[in-house]
C-alpha cells in the first residue's frame, strides 16, 4: 500500500476544489456589486494596501477580476468567511502593488461575481482610479479608544503601514496603566519630532526630537492646564499647544448621547530649546477660548479657532467658533519669537451661526481644510460636522461634498505632499469613527474617499469596538523607546517649563 | 488513590463554598467576561503569555451563568488541583478563590504547571534538555507559572538522581533570558514585572497579590518535603534531617502567610456582591429578606434594596425601614470602576432612563481593567441601543453575544425581531424631550420621567423617594397628590404617612422612621461645615 498516494490524493482534490475558475455561466446584472466597503469609483494611490472587500453576506462565493487600463490583470477567488461577513477578496499584496504601479494615472476595472444558491451573478464592472499623485508616506498614526462616556477604557496610540495591513502599537495603556493619553502629533508627518500628552496623576507632556525623549510639565500657573491639541512650527523648534479644560454632559433623550466642550482654553507656544512656554496676551484672555492651533505652511501665521466664553453646560448651544490667523515670527538664536499685534478673522462663526474648528492648512500653502458644524468646540461629538475647504489665495470656501455625509466628519490631516488627506467619519454606524483617505484635485475638490483597507474588512470593522481618533500621516515608522518612556513616566519626574510673557 | 474520601469531601466543600456560601463569587467572575466560541477568541487569547490558561479559565467561568453549574465546574477544577498537589494546598487555594480580584486563570495555570511537570517527568523520553523548547512554549501558554513547572522538574530530576549541581542555575538563567527576549519581542508595552509575575492572573493586570507567589512556593515546598530518600551523586538535601525540617517549617510559614491574607475578609463586600447577584437574577424578595436581617451600611446596598422594594411595589411604604445612605441611596453619581454604578445602572434601566442606563453600563464595561467584555453588560447595552434606534451599533454587541453559550438565544431573537419586551418597555417609558443629565437635579429628572409617562409608577416612587432623601419637604408635600392620583394605592402608603408625620411635627413625632434619617443627614451636614 502506498500511503503517500493515499494522503496526497485527497489533499490534491481538496486543493483543486478550493481553486476556482472564472464563472462562465454567470447571469449578468446592471447593478453595482453589493460589496463592503464601497470601493466603487474611488481614487487610490499606487502602492496602497490591497483594497480587499467582502461580497454580500448571503453570497456563497465570490470571484473578482481586476483589469488594468495600462495592462496587468488579477483574478481573485473569494475566501470563505466565518460568521456573516460574506466571502472576501483576499488580494495578494505583491500582485496588487505591481498592478497599481503599472496603472498609475489610469483605471483598474473590477468585475465581481457572486454565487447565490449555486448560481453565479456577474455585476456591473466598476473603476478604481489610480492617482498619478503618489502617497509618499509610510503610513498613519492614530489613537484607538472605545467611544464611551466618562471611562476611557483601553486606549492606545498605533501606527499603520498604509502599504500593507501591519499595525503596531506606539504607546498603549499597558505601558501607562490607568492613564488616558492624547494623540501623537508629529512635525508635518515627520516622526523625528513628535509630542503627546499623558493625562492624570502621573501625567506629563512627552516631546521627542531625534530620538531624545523628554517628559515635561507644561502646566504652569499662567496656562492653567497642560498642553493638549498641538502643532509643530515647520522649523521644528516650537510647538503650539492649546491648554484647555474639557467637560462633557449627557443627554437623557433619544436623539443625541453626549455634548463635549471645553470650559477654558488658552494657546501657548513651547520653545523646545529653552523650555520656555511663550505666552501672548491675545491668546490668554479669559473671555475668549482659542483652541486647535495650526501653523501655516511657512510658519509665519498661527491659525486657530476661537469662541467667546460661555457658561457651560448651560450655554452649550451658544458655542460658535471662528477661524482666525495671527502673525508669528519665529525669531532666531538672538531674538525671541513674536506674535502678531492683531487677529485676522478668516471665518466668523458668530456671524454665520455655526462653528468653524480644526483648521488644517496644507503643507504646500495652497488650502485650508476645516470642520464646520452647528455649534461646539469639539466637533467629533457633533453629528452635522462636515469637512470644508478654503482656497488660501482667494479665501473662497466650499464643502468637500465627496467626503461629507449625514454623520460626523472631522479630525482631518494632510499627507506630507498635501495631495492626500485622512479623516475620521461616523458614517457607518453613527458611533464608531473609521478612517477614510481621499485626494485633492487641482481645483480643491476631494475625490471619492476609501475606507482604510483591512483584510476581511466587514469582519474586521464589525468586530472592532474602538473608534479611530486624530489620524495623521507619518513619513517613516515612529520609533519610541517604550522602556524608557515607561521608566520616565513611572518616575513621575517632569522637566519644568518656564512661562514667559512675550507680549 | 489514597484518601479518596478526603478529596471527595474537599470537592463537596468547594462546591458548598461556591454555591451556598459565596455564590456571588462565581457570579462576579461570570459577569466580568464573555467567553466566545470562536476561533478568533481563542487566537486572541493566545496573543499574550498565559493565554491558554486564561482561555480555559474563561471557558469554565462562563458556566457561572447557571449558578450550580458554575460552582460545579469550578469545584471540579479545584479538586483536580488538590489531587495534583494535596488537599491542604487545595484548601490554601481557597484563599485565592475568595478574593474576586484573582482570576481563575491562576489556579488553572498552577494545575497545568503541575500536570506538565508530572507528564514531562513520567515520560522517560523527555529529557531535561527538552525543556529548552518546552519551557518557552509553556511560558506562553500558562504564563510565569511555568516557573513552578521548572521547579518541579528540578525536584523530580533530583529525586531520580539525574540532577547535576549546575542544572538549577543554568535553568534559572535560561528562564530569565527567555522571559526578557519574549517580553522585548512580543509584548514590550507591558511592564517587565508583569512578564515575571503574570499578565492575566489578576483582574487588574498591574496588581500582583502575594498569594500569586506564595501559593506556588507552597506547592514547590510541599514537593520538596515529600521527596523520598534516594541516593544521588551529590549530597542529597533529604539526607540532612535539618534540611527536611527547614522545608517543613518553610511550608508551614508560607501556608500561614497565605492564610494571613484572609485577615481582611471582606464580609460586607460579599454581601453587596450577593445583592448585586440577586438583583441581576431579579430575586427581589431575597434582596429584601436578606436586608431585613443585615444590610451593609453603604450607598450601593441602599440602592439595591430600594430597587428591590420598588420592583415589588414596596418602596413608598417601606423605604425608611432600611438603611438609607443619603441622597445617593436611589441613584449614585458616576464612578469609574466596574461595580459601584451597577445598582444605579439597573435602576435607570428599569426606570426607562435609556441613555443614562446606557452611559452607566458602558462605563462599567470599559472599567473592566483586563479589557474583557461582560455578557451581562453587553446584553443591556444592546437593548438600550435598540431602544434608541441604533440598530447597527446594537448589532455589533448582539453578534458578540451570539457566539456565547448562554446569551446566544436572546441575541438571536433580538437580531431576528429587532425588539423584545425590554426594548418596547424602554421605548414606552423613556423621555420624550431632550435635556442634559444633571445629577444634582436627579429629583427633577425623575419627576419629568413620570410626567412623560404617568404609568411609570417606579419613576413616581423614585421621584418622591428622592425628594425625601434630599429633605426637599416642600416639593414632597406639593407632589404628594401625584401619589394619590397615579400611584394606584388603596391608601396613602405607610412610608409617606410616616414622612408626613415627621414633617408636620417638625421631627418631634416619636417612633417615625423618616425622623432619624433627617436627623442623621442634618448632623452629617453640620459636621461637614467648618
Amino acid at each position: 500500500m502506498n500511503y503517500k498516494k493515499l494522503l496526497i490524493g485527497p489533499c490534491l482534490m481538496a486543493a483543486l476544489a478550493g481553486c476556482h475558475h472564472r464563472p462562465t455561466d454567470a447571469a449578468l446584472t446592471d447593478a453595482l456589486p453589493p460589496i463592503y466597503p464601497d470601493y466603487t469609483d474611488v481614487t487610490i494611490p499606487a502602492d496602497i494596501a490591497p483594497l480587499d472587500f467582502n461580497g454580500a453576506p448571503e453570497a456563497e462565493d465570490l470571484y473578482v477580476v481586476i483589469q488594468g487600463e495600462k495592462g496587468g490583470r488579477l483574478e481573485v477567488s473569494g475566501s470563505p468567511s466565518r460568521e456573516d461577513s460574506g466571502p472576501w477578496a483576499d488580494i495578494d499584496i505583491e500582485d496588487w502593488h505591481r498592478l497599481t504601479a503599472q496603472n498609475v494615472g489610469a483605471d483598474l476595472t473590477v468585475t465581481a461575481y457572486m454565487r447565490y444558491q449555486g448560481r453565479w451573478t456577474q455585476y456591473r464592472s466598476f473603476p478604481i482610479h489610480v492617482s498619478s499623485q503618489p502617497l509618499e508616506d509610510y503610513g498613519l498614526t492614530y489613537r484607538l479608544i472605545p467611544p464611551g462616556y466618562e471611562v476611557g477604557g483601553y486606549i492606545g496610540i498605533y501606527q499603520r503601514d498604509l502599504h500593507s495591513f501591519r499595525q503596531d502599537p506606539i504607546l498603549t495603556i499597558d505601558a501607562v496603566p490607568q492613564h488616558c493619553m492624547n494623540c501623537h502629533t508629529a512635525l508635518r508627518a515627520d516622526p523625528s519630532h513628535f509630542t503627546s500628552h499623558i493625562r492624570g496623576e502621573k501625567g506629563g507632556t512627552l516631546v521627542q526630537i531625534d530620538g531624545h525623549q523628554r517628559w515635561l510639565n507644561t502646566r504652569t500657573p499662567e496656562s492653567g492646564s497642560a498642553g493638549s491639541y498641538a502643532d509643530w512650527h515647520p522649523g521644528g523648534r516650537y510647538i503650539a499647544y492649546s491648554a484647555n479644560v474639557a467637560g462633557q454632559h449627557f443627554f437623557v433623550g433619544p436623539y443625541k448621547p453626549i455634548e463635549v466642550y471645553h470650559r477654558t482654553s488658552h494657546l501657548v507656544v513651547l520653545d523646545t530649546q529653552t523650555d520656555e512656554l511663550l505666552l501672548d496676551s491675545l491668546l490668554m484672555q479669559p473671555e475668549v477660548l482659542p483652541i486647535f492651533p495650526a501653523f501655516s505652511a511657512k510658519g509665519n501665521t498661527l491659525y486657530y479657532s476661537v469662541s467667546r466664553y460661555c457658561e457651560m453646560p448651560l450655554e452649550y448651544e451658544k458655542v460658535k467658533c471662528s477661524i482666525v490667523g495671527m502673525a508669528f515670527d519665529a525669531g532666531d538664536d538672538t531674538r525671541r519669537p513674536r506674535f502678531g499685534e492683531q487677529v485676522d478673522t478668516l471665518l466668523n462663526g458668530e456671524r454665520d451661526d455655526c462653528s468653524y474648528v480644526l483648521v488644517r492648512p496644507s503643507y504646500d500653502g495652497r488650502w485650508l481644510m476645516y470642520t464646520r458644524c452647528c455649534r461646539s468646540n469639539f466637533p467629533i461629538a457633533q453629528r452635522d460636522a462636515d469637512l470644508w475647504m478654503m482656497d488660501l489665495q482667494t479665501r473662497r470656501t466650499w464643502p468637500l461634498e465627496a467626503v461629507n455625509s449625514s454623520e460626523t466628519e472631522s479630525f482631518h490631516n494632510w499627507s506630507s505632499n498635501s495631495h492626500w488627506f485622512v479623516y475620521a467619519s461616523k458614517v457607518e454606524d453613527t458611533m464608531y469613527t473609521r478612517l477614510y483617505l481621499s485626494s485633492i484635485t487641482d481645483e480643491g475638490q476631494a475625490t471619492k474617499p476609501f475606507l482604510l483597507p483591512q483584510k476581511n474588512p466587514r469582519k474586521f470593522y464589525h468586530a472592532l469596538f474602538d473608534a479611530y481618533n486624530v489620524p495623521d500621516f507619518t513619513r517613516q515608522p515612529v520609533e519610541l523607546d517604550i522602556n524608557e518612556a515607561r521608566k520616565k513616566f513611572e518616575s513621575g519626574e517632569r522637566e519644568v517649563v518656564k512661562a514667559v510673557w512675550v507680549k | 488513590m489514597k484518601n479518596k474520601g478526603m478529596y471527595l469531601l474537599y470537592g463537596l466543600l468547594t462546591f458548598g463554598l461556591l454555591y451556598f456560601w459565596h455564590p456571588e463569587i462565581v457570579n462576579y467572575h461570570e459577569q466580568n467576561q464573555l467567553f466566545l466560541w470562536t476561533a478568533d477568541y481563542f487566537t486572541n487569547s493566545l496573543a499574550l503569555p498565559g493565554g491558554l490558561a486564561d482561555w480555559l479559565s474563561e471557558g469554565m467561568v462562563q458556566f457561572g451563568y447557571v449558578p450550580w453549574l458554575g460552582a460545579l465546574v469550578l469545584s471540579l477544577l479545584f479538586t483536580l488541583l488538590a489531587l495534583a498537589t494535596n488537599v491542604w494546598i487545595g484548601v490554601l487555594f481557597w484563599v485565592a478563590l475568595l478574593d474576586v480580584y484573582n482570576l481563575i486563570s491562576f489556579p488553572v495555570a498552577c494545575l497545568l504547571a503541575v500536570a506538565a511537570a508530572r507528564a514531562a517527568s513520567d515520560i522517560r523520553w523527555i529529557p531535561l534538555s527538552a525543556d529548552l523548547l518546552l519551557w518557552p512554549a509553556l511560558y506562553w501558554l500558562i504564563g510565569p507559572m511555568a516557573v513552578l513547572y521548572a521547579s518541579l522538574r528540578m525536584i523530580r530530576q533530583y529525586q531520580a538522581g539525574t540532577l547535576r549541581a549546575w542544572h538549577p542555575l543554568l535553568y534559572l538563567i535560561y528562564i530569565l533570558a527567555i522571559v526578557l527576549i519574549l517580553h522585548r519581542m512580543f509584548f514590550p508595552q507591558w511592564p517587565l514585572a508583569s512578564a515575571f509575575l503574570g499578565l492575566n492572573y489578576c483582574r487588574a493586570p498591574m496588581l500582583h497579590p502575594s498569594c500569586h507567589w506564595l501559593l506556588p512556593l507552597t506547592v514547590m515546598l510541599a514537593a520538596l518535603v515529600r521527596l523520598p530518600r534516594k541516593e544521588s551523586r551529590w549530597a542529597t538535601l533529604k539526607e540532612s534531617s535539618l534540611a527536611s525540617r527547614l522545608f517543613l517549617i518553610a511550608s508551614a510559614v508560607t501556608s500561614l502567610g497565605v492564610l494571613w491574607s484572609l485577615k481582611d475578609y471582606p464580609a460586607e463586600s460579599y454581601e453587596v456582591l450577593r445583592q448585586d447577584m440577586l438583583v441581576r437574577q431579579e430575586r427581589w424578595d431575597e434582596v429584601i429578606a436578606r436586608a431585613e436581617k443585615h444590610q451593609p451600611q453603604i450607598n450601593m446596598s441602599s440602592e439595591y434594596v430600594n430597587l428591590a422594594l420598588g420592583m415589588k411595589g414596596q418602596l413608598a411604604a417601606r423605604m425608611f425601614q432600611f438603611y438609607q445612605s443619603g441622597p445617593d441611596a436611589l441613584i449614585m453619581r458616576s464612578m469609574s470602576d466596574n461595580m459601584s454604578n451597577m445598582a444605579s445602572a439597573e435602576a435607570f434601566y428599569r426606570l426607562g432612563m435609556v441613555n443614562s442606563a446606557l452611559r452607566y453600563y458602558s462605563d462599567l464595561q470599559e472599567s473592566i481593567i483586563n479589557r474583557r467584555k461582560s455578557g451581562r453588560l453587553e446584553r443591556r447595552i444592546a437593548v438600550c441601543q435598540l431602544a434608541n434606534g441604533r440598530t447597527a451599533v446594537a448589532r455589533k454587541h448582539l453578534d458578540l453575544l451570539r457566539h456565547s453559550l448562554f446569551y446566544r438565544a436572546e441575541a438571536e431573537e433580538l437580531i431576528q425581531n429587532g425588539t423584545n419586551a425590554d426594548v418596547q418597555r424602554l421605548q414606552r417609558l423613556r423621555y420624550r424631550t431632550d435635556m442634559l443629565y444633571d445629577y444634582p437635579e436627579i429629583d427633577k429628572m425623575l419627576g419629568l420621567l413620570f410626567v412623560n409617562n404617568p404609568e411609570n409608577r417606579l419613576a413616581l416612587e423614585y421621584f418622591l423617594g428622592q425628594l425625601l432623601l434630599k429633605g426637599d419637604v416642600q416639593n414632597f408635600m406639593a407632589h404628594l397628590s401625584w401619589a394619590q392620583q397615579y400611584g394606584g394605592y388603596a391608601a396613602m402608603p405607610a412610608g409617606y404617612q410616616d414622612a408626613l408625620r415627621t414633617i408636620q411635627s417638625h421631627g418631634q413625632a416619636a417612633g417615625t422612621l423618616y425622623g432619624p434619617y433627617v436627623k442623621k443627614m442634618l448632623s452629617a451636614n453640620s459636621s461637614q461645615k467648618p
